[in-house]
Protein backbone atom coordinates (compact mmCIF):
# COMPACT_ATOMS: atom_id res chain seq x y z
CA UNK A 1 0.00 0.00 0.00
CA UNK A 2 1.38 3.33 -0.97
CA UNK A 3 -0.33 6.19 0.84
CA UNK A 4 -0.72 9.50 -0.93
CA UNK A 5 -0.73 13.07 0.34
CA UNK A 6 -3.72 15.15 1.34
CA UNK A 7 -5.04 16.66 -1.88
CA UNK A 8 -7.51 19.51 -2.26
CA UNK A 9 -10.50 19.53 -4.51
CA UNK A 10 -10.49 22.45 -6.91
CA UNK A 11 -13.57 24.06 -5.40
CA UNK A 12 -12.40 23.67 -1.83
CA UNK A 13 -9.91 26.51 -2.26
CA UNK A 14 -12.75 28.80 -3.20
CA UNK A 15 -14.94 27.44 -0.42
CA UNK A 16 -12.31 28.48 2.12
CA UNK A 17 -13.43 32.04 1.61
CA UNK A 18 -17.18 31.64 1.63
CA UNK A 19 -18.44 28.21 2.69
CA UNK A 20 -16.44 27.16 5.70
CA UNK A 21 -13.53 28.21 7.83
CA UNK A 22 -10.59 26.09 8.81
CA UNK A 23 -10.46 27.65 12.27
CA UNK A 24 -14.08 27.17 13.27
CA UNK A 25 -15.56 24.63 10.88
CA UNK A 26 -16.49 21.08 11.72
CA UNK A 27 -15.13 18.48 9.39
CA UNK A 28 -15.78 14.80 8.84
CA UNK A 29 -13.88 12.02 7.13
CA UNK A 30 -15.39 9.06 5.35
CA UNK A 31 -14.09 6.09 3.43
CA UNK A 32 -14.72 5.32 -0.21
CA UNK A 33 -14.11 2.27 -2.35
CA UNK A 34 -12.00 1.73 -5.43
CA UNK A 35 -15.12 2.25 -7.55
CA UNK A 36 -15.54 5.79 -6.20
CA UNK A 37 -15.01 8.98 -8.16
CA UNK A 38 -13.30 10.49 -5.10
CA UNK A 39 -10.15 11.30 -7.07
CA UNK A 40 -12.05 13.61 -9.43
CA UNK A 41 -10.74 17.08 -8.65
CA UNK A 42 -13.86 18.94 -9.78
CA UNK A 43 -16.28 17.51 -7.24
CA UNK A 44 -17.96 19.99 -4.94
CA UNK A 45 -20.07 18.39 -2.21
CA UNK A 46 -19.88 15.08 -0.38
CA UNK A 47 -23.15 14.06 -2.02
CA UNK A 48 -21.37 14.00 -5.37
CA UNK A 49 -18.76 11.49 -4.20
CA UNK A 50 -19.87 8.00 -5.11
CA UNK A 51 -19.37 4.61 -3.50
CA UNK A 52 -18.84 5.18 0.18
CA UNK A 53 -17.69 2.05 1.98
CA UNK A 54 -20.67 -0.09 2.96
CA UNK A 55 -21.97 0.58 6.45
CA UNK A 56 -21.22 -2.60 8.37
CA UNK A 57 -18.84 -4.27 10.77
CA UNK A 58 -17.59 -1.13 12.48
CA UNK A 59 -17.97 1.39 9.69
CA UNK A 60 -20.86 3.85 9.84
CA UNK A 61 -21.93 5.91 6.87
CA UNK A 62 -20.75 9.52 6.90
CA UNK A 63 -17.62 8.38 8.68
CA UNK A 64 -16.23 10.12 11.71
CA UNK A 65 -15.66 13.68 12.84
CA UNK A 66 -12.20 15.17 12.73
CA UNK A 67 -11.50 15.64 16.44
CA UNK A 68 -9.28 18.33 17.93
CA UNK A 69 -9.22 20.25 14.68
CA UNK A 70 -6.77 23.15 14.75
CA UNK A 71 -5.74 25.87 12.35
CA UNK A 72 -2.64 27.24 13.93
CA UNK A 73 0.96 28.26 13.41
CA UNK A 74 3.06 25.63 11.69
CA UNK A 75 6.68 24.67 11.94
CA UNK A 76 8.13 27.80 10.37
CA UNK A 77 7.47 31.50 10.50
CA UNK A 78 4.56 32.42 8.34
CA UNK A 79 3.29 28.88 7.95
CA UNK A 80 -0.14 27.76 9.10
CA UNK A 81 -1.18 24.19 9.52
CA UNK A 82 -4.48 22.35 9.58
CA UNK A 83 -4.42 19.36 11.87
CA UNK A 84 -6.52 17.02 13.96
CA UNK A 85 -6.42 13.75 15.82
CA UNK A 86 -5.46 10.58 14.02
CA UNK A 87 -8.45 8.48 13.09
CA UNK A 88 -9.11 4.78 13.13
CA UNK A 89 -11.73 2.21 12.29
CA UNK A 90 -11.94 -1.21 13.90
CA UNK A 91 -13.54 -4.12 12.09
CA UNK A 92 -16.00 -5.94 14.33
CA UNK A 93 -18.01 -9.00 13.41
CA UNK A 94 -16.76 -9.03 9.84
CA UNK A 95 -14.57 -7.16 7.41
CA UNK A 96 -14.68 -3.52 6.48
CA UNK A 97 -14.44 -3.97 2.75
CA UNK A 98 -12.84 -2.21 -0.16
CA UNK A 99 -11.20 0.90 1.30
CA UNK A 100 -9.21 3.18 -0.96
CA UNK A 101 -9.98 6.87 -0.29
CA UNK A 102 -10.41 9.00 2.81
CA UNK A 103 -12.52 12.04 1.97
CA UNK A 104 -12.69 15.18 4.13
CA UNK A 105 -15.79 17.35 4.06
CA UNK A 106 -17.38 20.17 6.02
CA UNK A 107 -20.39 19.41 8.14
CA UNK A 108 -23.49 21.35 7.14
CA UNK A 109 -27.21 21.40 7.73
CA UNK A 110 -28.07 20.78 4.09
CA UNK A 111 -26.54 18.59 1.42
CA UNK A 112 -25.45 21.69 -0.49
CA UNK A 113 -23.57 22.97 2.54
CA UNK A 114 -21.53 19.81 2.94
CA UNK A 115 -18.60 21.01 0.88
CA UNK A 116 -15.57 18.92 0.13
CA UNK A 117 -12.21 19.84 1.58
CA UNK A 118 -9.87 17.18 0.23
CA UNK A 119 -8.98 13.52 0.04
CA UNK A 120 -6.20 11.07 0.72
CA UNK A 121 -5.65 7.96 -1.36
CA UNK A 122 -4.95 5.36 1.30
CA UNK A 123 -3.61 2.77 -1.08
CA UNK A 124 -2.94 2.31 -4.76
CA UNK A 125 -5.20 -0.75 -4.66
CA UNK A 126 -8.21 -1.17 -2.42
CA UNK A 127 -7.97 -3.31 0.68
CA UNK A 128 -10.27 -4.80 3.29
CA UNK A 129 -9.72 -5.06 7.02
CA UNK A 130 -10.58 -8.38 8.64
CA UNK A 131 -12.55 -8.67 11.87
CA UNK A 132 -10.68 -7.89 15.06
CA UNK A 133 -8.23 -5.49 13.48
CA UNK A 134 -7.81 -1.74 13.42
CA UNK A 135 -6.88 0.55 10.55
CA UNK A 136 -5.35 3.81 11.76
CA UNK A 137 -4.64 6.88 9.66
CA UNK A 138 -1.78 8.68 11.35
CA UNK A 139 -1.57 12.24 10.11
CA UNK A 140 1.85 13.87 9.69
CA UNK A 141 3.27 15.60 12.74
CA UNK A 142 3.50 18.81 10.73
CA UNK A 143 -0.23 18.81 10.03
CA UNK A 144 -2.70 17.34 7.58
CA UNK A 145 -1.87 20.25 5.28
CA UNK A 146 -0.11 23.57 5.49
CA UNK A 147 -0.36 27.04 4.02
CA UNK A 148 3.14 28.39 3.59
CA UNK B 1 17.00 -0.73 -3.13
CA UNK B 2 14.01 -2.84 -2.27
CA UNK B 3 10.38 -2.00 -2.69
CA UNK B 4 7.16 -3.56 -1.51
CA UNK B 5 5.25 -5.61 -4.02
CA UNK B 6 1.96 -7.40 -3.50
CA UNK B 7 1.63 -10.74 -5.23
CA UNK B 8 -1.94 -11.94 -5.70
CA UNK B 9 -2.91 -15.46 -6.62
CA UNK B 10 -6.06 -15.57 -8.71
CA UNK B 11 -8.51 -18.05 -10.14
CA UNK B 12 -9.85 -18.14 -13.69
CA UNK B 13 -12.36 -15.41 -12.90
CA UNK B 14 -9.58 -13.13 -11.60
CA UNK B 15 -10.91 -13.49 -8.07
CA UNK B 16 -8.46 -13.50 -5.20
CA UNK B 17 -7.43 -16.82 -3.69
CA UNK B 18 -4.51 -15.59 -1.59
CA UNK B 19 -1.86 -12.94 -1.49
CA UNK B 20 1.57 -12.19 -0.12
CA UNK B 21 3.72 -9.13 0.45
CA UNK B 22 7.14 -9.48 -1.13
CA UNK B 23 10.19 -7.26 -0.77
CA UNK B 24 11.89 -7.15 -4.12
CA UNK B 25 14.26 -5.20 -6.28
CA UNK B 26 13.30 -3.63 -9.55
CA UNK B 27 16.36 -3.47 -11.76
CA UNK B 28 15.91 -1.17 -14.74
CA UNK B 29 17.95 -2.31 -17.71
CA UNK B 30 18.82 0.33 -20.26
CA UNK B 31 18.56 -1.81 -23.39
CA UNK B 32 14.98 -2.74 -22.52
CA UNK B 33 13.73 0.83 -22.26
CA UNK B 34 11.13 1.70 -19.66
CA UNK B 35 10.87 -1.76 -18.17
CA UNK B 36 12.47 -3.70 -15.38
CA UNK B 37 12.41 -7.18 -13.95
CA UNK B 38 11.04 -7.97 -10.49
CA UNK B 39 13.56 -9.81 -8.32
CA UNK B 40 12.39 -11.03 -4.89
CA UNK B 41 15.03 -10.35 -2.24
CA UNK B 42 14.36 -13.46 -0.17
CA UNK B 43 15.65 -16.71 -1.54
CA UNK B 44 13.21 -19.56 -1.79
CA UNK B 45 9.52 -19.68 -2.53
CA UNK B 46 6.87 -17.16 -1.54
CA UNK B 47 4.21 -18.59 0.75
CA UNK B 48 0.60 -17.52 0.94
CA UNK B 49 -2.56 -18.77 2.63
CA UNK B 50 -5.53 -19.73 0.48
CA UNK B 51 -8.49 -17.71 1.72
CA UNK B 52 -10.95 -20.13 0.08
CA UNK B 53 -10.96 -23.37 -1.84
CA UNK B 54 -10.11 -22.64 -5.46
CA UNK B 55 -7.77 -23.42 -8.30
CA UNK B 56 -5.08 -20.82 -8.80
CA UNK B 57 -4.37 -20.22 -12.47
CA UNK B 58 -2.82 -16.74 -12.49
CA UNK B 59 -0.75 -14.47 -10.36
CA UNK B 60 -0.24 -10.73 -10.40
CA UNK B 61 2.74 -8.67 -9.32
CA UNK B 62 1.76 -5.20 -8.12
CA UNK B 63 4.41 -2.53 -7.52
CA UNK B 64 2.38 -0.57 -5.01
CA UNK B 65 4.29 2.71 -5.00
CA UNK B 66 4.01 3.11 -8.75
CA UNK B 67 0.70 1.30 -9.12
CA UNK B 68 2.14 -0.81 -11.91
CA UNK B 69 1.01 -4.40 -12.19
CA UNK B 70 1.28 -7.43 -14.39
CA UNK B 71 -0.89 -10.53 -14.48
CA UNK B 72 0.61 -13.81 -15.68
CA UNK B 73 -0.74 -17.30 -16.16
CA UNK B 74 0.66 -20.16 -14.12
CA UNK B 75 0.11 -23.91 -14.02
CA UNK B 76 -3.23 -24.66 -12.27
CA UNK B 77 -2.91 -25.45 -8.59
CA UNK B 78 -5.93 -26.55 -6.53
CA UNK B 79 -5.95 -25.36 -2.92
CA UNK B 80 -8.24 -25.82 0.06
CA UNK B 81 -9.18 -22.92 2.33
CA UNK B 82 -6.43 -22.35 4.86
CA UNK B 83 -3.88 -24.34 2.91
CA UNK B 84 -0.48 -22.74 2.49
CA UNK B 85 0.68 -22.40 -1.08
CA UNK B 86 4.32 -22.14 -2.05
CA UNK B 87 5.25 -20.27 -5.18
CA UNK B 88 8.71 -20.67 -6.67
CA UNK B 89 10.13 -17.75 -8.63
CA UNK B 90 11.94 -19.45 -11.45
CA UNK B 91 12.18 -16.37 -13.68
CA UNK B 92 11.78 -12.63 -13.21
CA UNK B 93 8.52 -10.88 -13.98
CA UNK B 94 8.95 -7.92 -16.27
CA UNK B 95 7.15 -4.76 -15.31
CA UNK B 96 6.70 -2.18 -18.01
CA UNK B 97 5.85 1.47 -17.69
CA UNK B 98 2.22 1.97 -18.66
CA UNK B 99 0.88 -1.13 -16.91
CA UNK B 100 -1.43 1.04 -14.87
CA UNK B 101 -5.07 0.56 -13.95
CA UNK B 102 -4.75 -3.19 -14.15
CA UNK B 103 -7.90 -4.53 -12.44
CA UNK B 104 -6.82 -6.28 -9.25
CA UNK B 105 -9.02 -7.77 -6.54
CA UNK B 106 -9.06 -6.32 -3.06
CA UNK B 107 -6.70 -7.89 -0.56
CA UNK B 108 -7.72 -8.43 3.06
CA UNK B 109 -5.39 -7.14 5.78
CA UNK B 110 -5.39 -9.60 8.67
CA UNK B 111 -3.60 -7.50 11.27
CA UNK B 112 -3.56 -3.94 12.57
CA UNK B 113 -2.43 -1.43 9.98
CA UNK B 114 -1.26 2.17 10.36
CA UNK B 115 -1.26 4.40 7.31
CA UNK B 116 0.86 7.53 7.25
CA UNK B 117 -0.22 9.93 4.54
CA UNK B 118 2.01 12.72 3.34
CA UNK B 119 1.28 16.31 4.27
CA UNK B 120 -0.71 18.40 1.82
CA UNK B 121 0.07 21.95 0.82
CA UNK B 122 -2.46 24.66 0.15
CA UNK B 123 0.07 26.89 -1.53
CA UNK B 124 3.61 28.17 -1.41
CA UNK B 125 5.13 31.53 -0.67
CA UNK B 126 8.36 32.72 -2.22
CA UNK B 127 11.12 32.48 0.34
CA UNK B 128 9.16 30.27 2.71
CA UNK B 129 11.06 27.66 4.64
Amino acid sequence: MAVGAFTFYNRSKNNLSNAFTLRAGNFRMQLHTSASNAATATLSTIASVTNEVTEANGYSSSGKALASRVWTAGTSAGQMKFDGDDIFWSANGGSISNMKFLVFWASGASAGARKLLGRIQLSTAAFSLSAGNRMTVQFPSGGIFTLA
Amino acid sequence: MTHKFVVRFLDDADALVGWAEVQAEARPQAPRGASCPFWPVAEGPTSFVAERAATVTKFSVHWCELDVARVRDMPPCALEAGQVGLFVWFEPVWLVSGMRDVPLPTVTVRGPVTLQPLMGELGTRVGSQ
